[in-house]
This record gives structure tokens, C-alpha cells and sequence, in this order.
């Protein structure tokens, strides 16, 4: 009997106009070598009774907040519910647009990181704005644009955004402390907007609402560029992001860009190895930056753009321990997708005996 | 060296006035045995160095929001990051007040529910109306109190209540579907707030914002209580918890039956099925009737201890769940109790094998 893998449908085009879909090289993958695929809705009312009838799952789900939500749920329900190997596994995507959560597993794991205080109250967060060191930067939990990240100056902008967070809550950082004929004039609008029937403060699909929390990480000068490194298995990409000028934020993907590898100390990419052997991630993509000249990890993202990783001239491949293991480099480009794929095939004929009984199920009523 | 256990201090005084504190009674457990306990504060900043100072950790959190969102972070940063035995383990606690995850990971192991619809765009919510079977039951998908679960008798219910999901977020059901000159006189309320500069749609500590989404679950009539079996380990403690009056919801009505009488075998196994599948350290499930089949309606994680402790016995499963042996067990027992103990046992049997010389006689 064959192997069934049911994929849900992806599709994203990118800034500069790249098309990514990751299932759609799945399902050309798996038809070269004899694997059938099954499209899935995960909306659709069956979606989980049509997943149960095949041996995995694979979706690359985009960061929106509302799907994104559905998805670690759904997902995570398919790993633990039918039992069969999932892409992506809990494993590695718990974390995904959660840098809370990221937070304490840096800590947790010993993973070098740049000096984050998060409060989980008002009082905290406001003794916490008394004494901080300025600048610092203030991050949402969520949320991959810049939008959501700010450097805080000074103590009366820090007391802007601890209202912010504590008092009605913010979907991004769009706000800026302003006078207070301004923030009178919010008032005003958030009024209005609620004589009108709508609340001023509901976030809107793609985002979700950040409440309840502060999130204050050390300021990190003399960063020209950022370091992006994926992982795939035993596999390293990196490309490094310039910081835009007069900022201190790379723009994402769509800022100025170097895929040279030469450029990418050893210590990066292992200490990205070490971090998603910690996780036990498929697939994850660090932001790294340094302070003085130790690297540290500033963020984890589950689903990077796949043109960027491959522009990569080749990659790093780890045999054995991060910190020690052999390291060779691999010439050549490599599709993100096709790395995740050959790695999933692993884990599903290797996760012990193929489940068959479903399948069986579905044959049985055909 | 010694076995340390990091603890998480916790208190809930119930509305029957009942004190409840897992830590405590932790804390007294672990002396007995011999083990070092150590109260650790979750919110204080060198909490991490604080639990990575010990072989585990153990936090009964408590439902509202806030130690909840932070909960779910922490414990399973401490579990893949640290990698320490914590209680509750991910596997026991990501679906905890979260009735959508529930909802999927149930259907997705095949367990019996009642009909559920999750909407995740307003028309579609909005079709359902049209077409809906009237009553059914809303919920919100966080939440622990009767309040967040609506029988909705109506389609003029309905859109009400999907105004509010998709247009202003809700952190509670409280508002009822009302005429429109009632629901002008809220908005200006509400404008008012605004314009002094508070935030009436905000969330609070206790609860999130929800939106975005529609919970519709099939109405069972004829449900005059529902089952409440509450795993730990290979333990069940079953009672029933009769509707409130004049009420189809049993959650929090306080009207409980211990009478293991009423509680078939059949129903055991079948909350050891569900258990099984999320390979929970403990699970609550809540077992209604449709028709003739059981059908599982939620799971709970932070259960209220003295109802279970008030349990005349409880019944112990040896094997798998369909075939394996049942046995009641006489006498109370503490929910605390039991989950200390399965936590505990593994872990000083793992110590013994390594023959650490301090503890070699804890283990009773």
C-alpha cells in the first residue's frame, strides 16, 4: 500500500514579487517518487476525518494572526488526536510569532540572547520604566513587521506604551506618544467610533491583541546587519539583513541583502544548530545579532520566506553535536521546501510502523 | 545530593468557601517523603536561574488569563528548554480553556461530541444562522464559568451574539441580546467611557479578548446532569453534577451526586480513552448524553480538588482502557495526593537506579 500525505494549499507572494508555494513543490515532490497527496481544506467541515485517512500532514501556514491561531490548534490536535508525523510538528512551531514564549525558552535552554524583562503587571512594568536603562526596545509578542517593535527613549514614552498594553490593549505599535491635545483627541475618536458600533481597539484578522503584558529588551548598538540563519534538519542557510540607515530594524526581506558565506562566522551557525537541536524544530529561522563579538539569538520564526534561503550559494551540514560535530559545506542552491520534504520523508518512515488502519477505513468504504 | 522540587504556591478559596492549595499539601507530601521543596515566585525575573536550580517543577495555575497565558509559556519553556519533569506537562495542558483545541484534538481522535461548528469568518457564521438548528449552545472558547455558555433560542439570538464576536470582542457572554434602543444607550455608555479615557472593551486580568470566531454546539436535551470523571493516571473519580434549577447548565451548579452507583463502567473506560489519547498526567471530562451515546462536552485541567476529594472511592484501570481491569478502590482521596504521587514516583525511581546514597529508602 502507498503512502498518503494530505497538504493543504499554500500561496504567498512576496514583496519583490517572488510566488512561493510550498505545497505546491510537495505535491510534485511526493508525485516524482510514487507518494500520493491529498489536498486539504483545513476550514472544511471533515478536514480532520480526511487527514485521518492519510499517514501525515503538511501545511505551511501563514503568520496572519486569525489562521495562525487555528493553525497551532489544529495542527497540534492532528499530532496528538490521529497520531501520524505533522509538518510542522509542536515542536516546531510552539514558539511561532510567540516571543514570550521564546523569551523564557532562551532562557530556559541557556541560549545566549539579548537582556529581555518582560512584566506580567502595571506596577511592574512602571517600576521597570523608573529605573530602565534608555534606549531600549519594546517589542509585541507577535506580529513579523516592524510595526510592532520600537526603541524607547525616555520614561515618559515608556509610560505611553505601558498604558497602551495595560489599559485597552494594542494590535501594533502604530501609536505614538503624542501631546496631550492628541491623546484627547484618540479619545474623542475612539468615542465616536463606538457610538458608530464598532470597538476602537478590536484588532483586525491579520492581527491579534496585545494585552496584559510588557516586553522590554536591551538595546544593542554597532549592528550594521543582522544574521539570518534556517535550519532544515542538519542543514545551515544564513544570509545576513543590513540595518536600514537611521533606523535600527533591518527592513525583513525587502532591504538590502549579502548571501556571502565567508561572511557568516562558524560560531552562528552552530549556535543556531544548538538552539534548534534544543527545540527538536524541523525547521526554524534565527535572528542573530552581536553584542561585542558574542552572537545572540534575538528571535525565532517558523515560516521565512523560501527565495531567501534559496539565493544561498550552498549550505552548512552538521554531523553529530552542535557545538563540536563536523561541519562541511555543501555547493549549490537548495529549495526550502525540497530540504523540508526530504527530511519529513525520513520522519514519516522512520516514526515506527506506517499507520494503516485509516487508510484501510477508507478503502473498506470505497 | 538531594532531590529538589521547585513549587509554584497556589490558593483558590471556592464559593461554597472550601480553601484549596495544591502547593500546600505539596509541600507537606514532599517532607514526608524526604524530598527538598522549594517555593519558587513565577513572576519574580530570576525565575528561570530559581527552577534551573532543581530536578523539577510543579505549578497548579490557576484559569484566569493572565497566569494562564503565562503559564503555558513558562512550564513548556521549562519542559523543552530545561528539559525537567513539570506537572502540568504540555501534553496535560495545552488544550487548557480552550475549547476550539479541545473541539479539534477530539474530533481528530475519533471521541464522540456533540455537533460543533467553529466558524472563523463572519459570513460563514452568518449562513449558519440562516440554517442553524435552533436552540444551540454558544460558548466562548476560553472561559470556566457558566457565563461564557449561551443557549441560543433564535436567529435574531444568533446575530446578536455574532455582532459581537466579529464586531466588538467580548471578554464574557454577559450581555443578553436586547432591543435596539437598549443597544444605543450601551453604545453611548460605552462612548462616554472613551471619552474619559477608560476602556470598557478592554480585557482584564481575568479574562481575553475573543473575537474573530463563532462556537456552535448542538443543543442535548434530556441532560438533567452531566458526568464529571476526573483522571489522574490510571485513577478515575467519577461524580454526577446536577443542572442548576431551571437551567441546562451543570458547570459550577455545586449540586453534586458522589454515588458511584450512577455512573456506568462503559463511562470509565471511556474518559480513560480520552485521557490515553492526550497522555494527560490529569484530565477532567465532561460526559453528556445524546441519546443513548455518550459524548464528551469539555475537558478541564484546573479542576476544584474537594469535589473529587469527597469522591467515596475511585476506580483504578490496569491495562488498556477497553479490555484492561477496573477495580474500585474505597476510601477518599485528594486529587493533590494522587498527582504528587505520579509525579514524584518516577522520578525518585530514576534517582535510586542511578544510586544517588540520600535517597534510598524515600520511595514508600
Amino acid at each position: 500500500m502507498s503512502l498518503k500525505i494530505a497538504i493543504q494549499p499554500d500561496e504567498v507572494v512576496h514583496p519583490n514579487g517572488e510566488r512561493q508555494s510550498f505545497s505546491r513543490r510537495w505535491m510534485e515532490l511526493a508525485q516524482a517518487q510514487g507518494i500520493e497527496t491529498f489536498p486539504i481544506d483545513v476550514f472544511s467541515k471533515h478536514a480532520t476525518e480526511r487527514i485521518s485517512t492519510c499517514n501525515a500532514f503538511m501545511w505551511r501556514c501563514p503568520s496572519s494572526a486569525r489562521i495562525r491561531l487555528f493553525a497551532k490548534r489544529f495542527l497540534y490536535a492532528i499530532e496528538s488526536g490521529v497520531g501520524i508525523p505533522v509538518f510542522p510538528s509542536l515542536k516546531s512551531s510552539w514558539y511561532f510569532e510567540d516571543k514570550l514564549a521564546q523569551r523564557y525558552f532562551f532562557s530556559a535552554a541557556d541560549i545566549p540572547c539579548a537582556r529581555t524583562d518582560v512584566f506580567w503587571t502595571r506596577e511592574a512594568a512602571e517600576q521597570f520604566c523608573e529605573s530602565a536603562g534608555y534606549p531600549f526596545v519594546l517589542k509585541l509578542a507577535g506580529g513579523h513587521q516592524s510595526a510592532n517593535v520600537r526603541l524607547v527613549r525616555n520614561r515618559s514614552e515608556a509610560k505611553f506604551y505601558v498604558e497602551e498594553l495595560f489599559g485597552h490593549g494594542v494590535a501594533s505599535l502604530g501609536y505614538r506618544p503624542a501631546s496631550r491635545p492628541r491623546v484627547l483627541l484618540r479619545r474623542l475618536r475612539a468615542a465616536a467610533q463606538t457610538l458608530g458600533g464598532h470597538n476602537p481597539y478590536v484588532p483586525g484578522a491579520d492581527a491579534e491583541l496585545h494585552y496584559g503584558y510588557f516586553y522590554a529588551q536591551e538595546f544593542l548598538p554597532g549592528n550594521e546587519f543582522e544574521i539570518s540563519v534556517i535550519i532544515v534538519g542538519n542543514r545551515a542557510f544564513a544570509v545576513r539583513r543590513f540595518i536600514q540607515p537611521g533606523d535600527f530594524r533591518t527592513r525583513g526581506s525587502s532591504g538590502r541583502m549579502d548571501w556571502d558565506p565567508e561572511q557568516i562566522g562558524e560560531d552562528v551557525i552552530r549556535l543556531a544548530f544548538y538552539t534548534a537541536r534544543k527545540l527538536g524544530a524541523q525547521t526554524v529561522a534565527l535572528d542573530i545579532l552581536h553584542r561585542d563579538r558574542e552572537p545572540v539569538v534575538m528571535e525565532l520564526t517558523a515560516n521565512y520566506a523560501s527565495w531567501v534561503v534559496r539565493k544561498c550559494p550552498g549550505h552548512w551540514v552538521l554531523h553529530g553535536d552542535p557545538a563540536s560535530g563536523p561541519m562541511e559545506w555543501a555547493e549549490g542552491p537548495m529549495h526550502a521546501a525540497d530540504a523540508i520534504f526530504e527530511d519529513f520523508l525520513d520522519e514519516m518512515t522512520n516514526s515506527g510502523p506506517i499507520r494503516y488502519h485509516h487508510a484501510t477505513k477508507e478503502s473498506m468504504q470505497g | 545530593m538531594t532531590f529538589k522540587i521547585a513549587i509554584q504556591p497556589d490558593e483558590v478559596v471556592h464559593h461554597n468557601g472550601e480553601r484549596q492549595s495544591f502547593s500546600d499539601r505539596w509541600f507537606q507530601l514532599a517532607k514526608e517523603r524526604g524530598i527538598d521543596a522549594v517555593a519558587v515566585d513565577v513572576f519574580s525575573e530570576d525565575v528561570i536561574a530559581q527552577i534551573a536550580s532543581c530536578d523539577a517543577f510543579m505549578w497548579r495555575c490557576d484559569p484566569s488569563a493572565l497566569p494562564r497565558l503565562y503559564a503555558k509559556r513558562l512550564l513548556y519553556a521549562v519542559e523543552a528548554g530545561m528539559g525537567l519533569p513539570v506537572f502540568p506537562n504540555l501534553k496535560s495542558s495545552w488544550h487548557f480553556e480552550d475549547k476550539i483545541g479541545q473541539y479539534y484534538f477530539l474530533s481528530a481522535a475519533g471521541v464522540p461530541t456533540p455537533t460543533t461548528h467553529v466558524f472563523w469568518k463572519r459570513e460563514q457564521a452568518e449562513r449558519f444562522c440562516g440554517t442553524a438548528k435552533y436552540p444551540f449552545v454558544l460558548k466562548l472558547s476560553a472561559g470556566y464559568q457558566a457565563s461564557n455558555v449561551r443557549l441560543v433560542r433564535n436567529p435574531g439570538e444568533a446575530r446578536f451574539y455574532i455582532e459581537q464576536m466579529f464586531t466588538y470582542g467580548v471578554t464574557g457572554l454577559g450581555y443578553r441580546p436586547t432591543s435596539r434602543p437598549r443597544q444605543l444607550l450601551r453604545r453611548l455608555r460605552a462612548a462616554a467611557a472613551f471619552a474619559k479615557g477608560h476602556y470598557p472593551y478592554a480585557p482584564t486580568e481575568q479574562t481575553e479578548l475573543q473575537h474573530g470566531y463563532l462556537f456552535a454546539q448542538e443543543f442535548l436535551p434530556g441532560n438533567d446532569f452531566d458526568v464529571r470523571i476526573t483522571i489522574i493516571g490510571n485513577r478515575a473519580f467519577v461524580f454526577r453534577r446536577l443542572n442548576r434549577p431551571d437551567d441546562f447548565r451543570a458547570s459550577g451548579s455545586g449540586r453534586i451526586d458522589w454515588n458511584p452507583q450512577q455512573v456506568g463502567e462503559d463511562l470509565v473506560r471511556f474518559a480513560f480513552r480520552v485521557a490515553g489519547k492526550l497522555d494527560a498526567q490529569t484530565i477532567a471530562v465532561d460526559i453528556l448524553r445524546r441519546g443513548p451515546e455518550p459524548v464528551i462536552v469539555e475537558l478541564t485541567l484546573s479542576y476544584a480538588s474537594w469535589a473529587v476529594r469527597d469522591c467515596p472511592g475511585h476506580w483504578t484501570l490496569d491495562g488498556d482502557h477497553e479490555t484492561g481491569d477496573l477495580r474500585w478502590v474505597d476510601g477518599s482521596m485528594r486529587p493533590e495526593d494522587a498527582i504528587f504521587t505520579d509525579f514524584v514516583t518516577p522520578l525518585l525511581e530514576t534517582q535510586q537506579r542511578l544510586g544517588s546514597p540520600t535517597h534510598t529508602v524515600i520511595c514508600t
